[in-house]
C-alpha cells in the first residue's frame, strides 16, 4: 500500500523535556490510524511536527513522498486539520466560517459553495448555518470545527481529540462523519485518549507514551499482547471455598477473586469458559443473580504495557 | 485569495464590538467629553449680534472716543461688528429693556453709566466693552493733555489715533480670538485625540496578525497549514484593518471639525496626508507589538493601549503643560513619540503657514514606521516555532 506519511527517528525537545523520543512510523493510504496515549504522551506534538508547525531536533518527516516545509503549498492543499481546541471566528456565522477556511483552498466560488453545503450536511449543521459560534452548544461547535477542517475535501486529515467534552449524540455524529470521510477516500490520523473511539474507528493503532511508540498493530493484534483472554464476572452470595479452589485448579484460569459478592475469574484461554462455569454452578446448586463475560480492551493492553491506565 | 482574506478580515473586524469601541467610538466619546469639559472652543459660532441702547444726548455726541468705538462695533460691515445701537430717550430705552429688545443701555453725562436688567453673557460683554472704553478714554485723555502741551504736533495725534484703533480691535478680539497667530491651546487636546485614534489602529492590526500566527491562536495554526503564503495573509489582513482604521479617523475628523468645530487649518490635503500616515504608523505599531510579544491578543492590546496613552500624555492630552515641558526639557522623547509627531503635525497645519514643521513630523513618522516594520519582518520571518 502507498505510504502517505513516513516518519523516521523523530526527536523533539521542549527545553529539557523529551517530547518525541526517536519516533518512527508510517501511515498508509486510506487507513484510519489511531494515535492512542494519555495526555502528554506526544500525540499532538507528533501531529504539529508532521504539519511543519513545529521545529524538531532530528529525524525525517515525509508527507506524500516529500519532506514537508512551511512553503510546501502543494502538499498543504491536500491536508485538513481539526485541532483539539476549536479554531473558528466568533465574528462569523457557521456558513461564513466554513466559507473562509474552505476559501483558503478552493478558489472557485461555485465549487466552494457545493463543498460547504456537503460539509454542513456531513456534520449535521444544516439548521444552524446562520448561527454564530457563541450561539452553538459545545457539541455543535466541535462539529463546526470539523466542518472548517474538512470542507475542502482533503485526502489526508488529522483529527486531534475532536470529541473532547462532547455530548454522546454529537460524538456519534462526529465518528460517523469520520467514517464517511474515510469511505470517500481520505487517509485519517486520529488522536485520542478514548480507547472506545479508537476501537470503533481505527484500522491500525499506535500506542504512545512519553514520546515513544510502545506498541502498534490492529486492535486484534494488540489485544493478543495481553495474557488475559476473557474475564467472567459473577454476582452471587453463595460462592464457597470449594468452588473457588475448583476454579483455581483449572488450567485455563489465570486467577480468581471473590469479594463483595462478586466473583472475578480471569481466563488465559478461550475454552467455552462462560458455558462451563454456568454448568458447574448448576451442578453444585450455586445460585447467581448475574453472570457475564468481558473481553480484554485496549485499556488492558495499555495497562499491561505501561502499568497505568490510559486516563491516568 | 488576497481579496477573500481581505473581505473576511474586514467582516471580522467590523463585527468585533470591542475593537470597534476602542478604535471608532472611544475617540468620539472622549472628544465629546473634552468638548463638554472645555466649553465652546470656537465661540464665534455661538455669539450673536445683540442690541444696546444709548440715551440720545449732547454728551454722547461730543464723546469722540466713545462715538468712534461704538460706531465701529455697530458697523455691520466691520470685522469688529458686535452689537446694534438703539438711540433714544431714557424712558423709551427702559421700556425696551423691559421688553427684552435691548440688553442694556448707557447714559453719558460727566461720566458713563451702564444700565442692565439682568446678568448674562451679552450683558457682561457690553459692560466690559464700556468699562474698557472708560478706562482707555481716561488714560488717553491724560496722555493727550500731557502730549499736547508738550509737543502739539501731528505725530502725537497720530499716535493717539493708532492707540484708539487698537482699542477698537482689542475690544472684539478680547472676546473672541480666532486669529491664526493666537493658538487656542485646547486644540492640542483634540489633536492628541486624533493621534491617539491613529495609534489605536494598532489594536486592529494586533487582532488581525494574531489570527494569522500559529503560535498565537489555533485559528493561526489552521491558517498556517493552508496553502497560502504568510505574506499574502498578513498584507490582506493588515489592509483590512487599515481600511477600518482610516474610516474611523475620517469619521473622527468630520465629527470634531463639523460638530465640535475643531480647526484643522485650511490645508485639507495635508490633513488627509497626516491622517493617512498616522494611521499607517498605528497599523505598523500593532504589527510590531504582535511580532515581538509572545502573549495572547488581550495582553498585546493592553500593552498597545498603555503605550498609546503614555505617548498621548507626553503629547499634551491631559494638559498642554506636559507638551511644553517635554519640548523644553526632554525633546528627545518627541523624536520617538508617534503621538507627538501626529499632534505636532496638526498643530503646525493650524498654527504655522510654512510647511517645514509639518513635513518634519511626516518624515519622522515615516522613519519611525520603517524602523518598526523592519524589526517586525525580521521577527516574523521565523516561520516555525519551538512550541505552539
Amino acid at each position: 500500500m502507498k505510504k502517505v506519511i513516513e516518519i523516521k527517528n523523530l526527536i523533539k525537545h521542549y527545553g529539557n523535556f523529551l517530547a518525541l523520543d526517536n519516533l518512527s512510523f508510517d501511515v498508509y493510504e486510506r487507513e484510519i490510524l489511531g494515535l492512542l496515549g494519555p495526555n502528554g504522551s506526544g500525540k499532538t506534538t507528533t501531529i504539529n511536527t508532521i504539519l511543519s508547525l513545529l521545529n524538531y531536533d532530528s529525524g525525517k518527516v515525509k508527507v506524500f513522498g516529500e519532506e514537508i516545509t512551511s512553503s510546501s503549498y502543494d502538499i498543504k492543499s491536500k491536508i485538513g486539520v481539526i485541532f483539539q481546541d476549536v479554531a473558528v471566528f466568533d465574528e462569523l456565522n457557521v456558513y461564513d466560517n466554513i466559507d473562509y477556511f474552505c476559501g483558503l483552498y478552493i478558489k472557485d466560488k461555485k465549487l466552494r459553495k457545493k463543498y460547504i453545503l456537503e460539509a454542513i450536511e456531513l456534520v449535521g449543521l444544516k439548521e444552524f448555518t446562520n448561527f454564530y459560534p457563541k450561539q452553538l452548544s459545545g457539541g455543535l461547535l466541535r462539529r463546526l470545527n470539523i466542518a472548517c477542517g474538512i470542507a475542502h475535501k482533503p485526502s489526508l486529515i488529522f483529527l486531534d481529540e475532536p470529541t473532547v467534552a462532547v455530548d454522546p449524540q454529537s460524538r456519534n455524529n462526529i465518528l460517523e462523519g469520520i467514517r464517511k470521510l474515510n469511505q470517500m477516500g481520505a487517509t485519517i490520523i486520529y488522536t485520542t485518549h478514548y480507547m472506545e473511539e479508537v476501537e470503533q474507528l481505527c484500522n491500525r493503532i499506535i500506542i504512545m507514551d512519553k514520546g515513544r511508540i510502545i506498541s502498534e498493530g490492529s486492535k486484534e493484534e494488540l489485544k493478543k499482547i495481553v495474557d488475559v483472554h476473557e474475564k467472567v464476572v459473577v454476582e452471587s452470595s453463595e460462592i464457597n471455598q470449594k468452588a473457588i479452589k475448583y476454579l483455581e485448579s483449572l488450567d485455563s484460569v489465570e486467577c480468581v477473586n471473590y469479594s463483595n459478592n462478586e466473583l472475578y475469574v480471569t481466563y488465559n484461554k478461550d475454552d467455552n469458559n462462560l458455558a462451563n462455569l454456568i454448568e458447574y454452578f448448576k451442578k453444585e446448586k450455586i445460585n447467581f443473580t448475574r453472570i457475564y463475560s468481558e473481553l480484554p480492551t485496549l485499556n488492558d493492553v495499555f495497562l499491561h504495557l505501561t502499568g497505568k491506565e490510559l486516563r491516568d | 485569495m488576497f481579496l477573500h482574506n481581505y473581505k473576511y478580515s474586514l467582516k471580522v473586524l467590523l463585527k468585533n464590538k470591542t475593537l470597534i469601541f476602542w478604535t471608532l467610538l472611544f475617540p468620539i466619546v472622549l472628544g465629546t467629553f473634552f468638548n463638554m469639559a472645555f466649553g465652546n472652543i470656537n465661540s464665534e459660532e455661538t455669539l450673536d449680534i445683540f442690541k444696546v441702547g444709548v440715551i440720545d444726548s449732547v454728551e454722547y455726541k461730543n464723546n469722540t472716543v466713545l462715538n468712534q468705538v461704538f460706531n465701529d462695533l455697530s458697523n455691520n460691515k466691520s470685522d469688529n461688528y458686535l452689537f446694534d445701537i438703539v438711540l433714544n430717550d431714557e424712558e423709551e430705552l427702559i421700556k425696551d429693556i423691559e421688553n427684552n429688545k435691548i440688553i442694556g443701555y448707557i447714559k453719558v453725562k460727566e461720566d458713563i453709566k451702564v444700565f442692565i436688567k439682568e446678568n448674562g453673557i451679552y450683558q457682561t460683554i457690553f459692560k466690559n466693552v464700556v468699562d474698557q472704553i472708560i478706562e482707555y478714554q481716561s488714560l488717553y485723555e491724560n496722555v493727550f493733555e500731557y502730549e499736547q502741551s508738550k509737543y502739539q504736533d501731528i505725530y502725537e495725534l497720530k499716535l493717539i489715533g493708532d492707540k484708539l484703533e487698537k482699542l477698537i480691535n482689542n475690544t472684539k478680539s478680547n472676546i473672541n480670538d480666532t486669529s491664526s497667530n493666537n493658538m487656542n491651546v485646547f486644540m492640542i487636546e483634540f489633536y492628541t485625540l486624533v493621534a491617539m485614534a491613529c495609534l489605536y489602529g494598532a489594536i486592529l492590526s494586533i487582532y488581525v496578525v494574531n489570527n494569522f500566527l500559529a503560535n498565537m491562536s489555533k485559528k493561526g495554526a489552521r491558517i498556517s497549514i493552508s496553502p497560502i503564503k504568510k505574506s499574502v495573509m498578513l498584507l490582506s489582513g493588515l489592509l483590512a484593518s487599515f481600511t477600518v482604521q482610516l474610516f474611523g479617523i475620517l469619521v473622527l475628523i468630520i465629527y470634531t471639525k463639523y460638530i465640535l468645530n475643531i480647526d484643522y487649518g485650511s490645508n485639507v490635503l495635508n490633513v488627509c496626508i497626516l491622517s493617512f500616515i498616522g494611521s499607517l504608523t498605528g497599523l505598523i505599531l500593532g504589527l510590531f507589538i504582535s511580532s515581538i510579544i509572545k502573549k495572547d491578543d488581550e495582553f498585546k492590546i493592553s500593552v498597545c493601549i498603555s503605550y498609546t496613552m503614555i505617548c498621548s500624555f507626553f503629547s499634551g492630552m491631559m494638559g498642554i503643560t506636559m507638551k511644553y515641558l517635554v519640548d523644553k526639557k526632554f525633546p528627545i522623547i518627541n523624536y520617538i513619540n508617534p503621538a507627538n509627531m501626529i499632534t505636532d503635525g496638526f498643530y503646525s497645519l493650524y498654527y504655522y503657514n510654512t510647511p517645514e514643521r509639518f513635513y518634519f513630523n511626516i518624515i519622522s513618522l515615516i522613519v519611525y514606521s520603517i524602523v518598526l516594520l523592519v524589526i517586525s519582518f525580521v521577527v516574523l520571518r521565523r516561520e516555525k516555532y519551538d512550541s505552539i
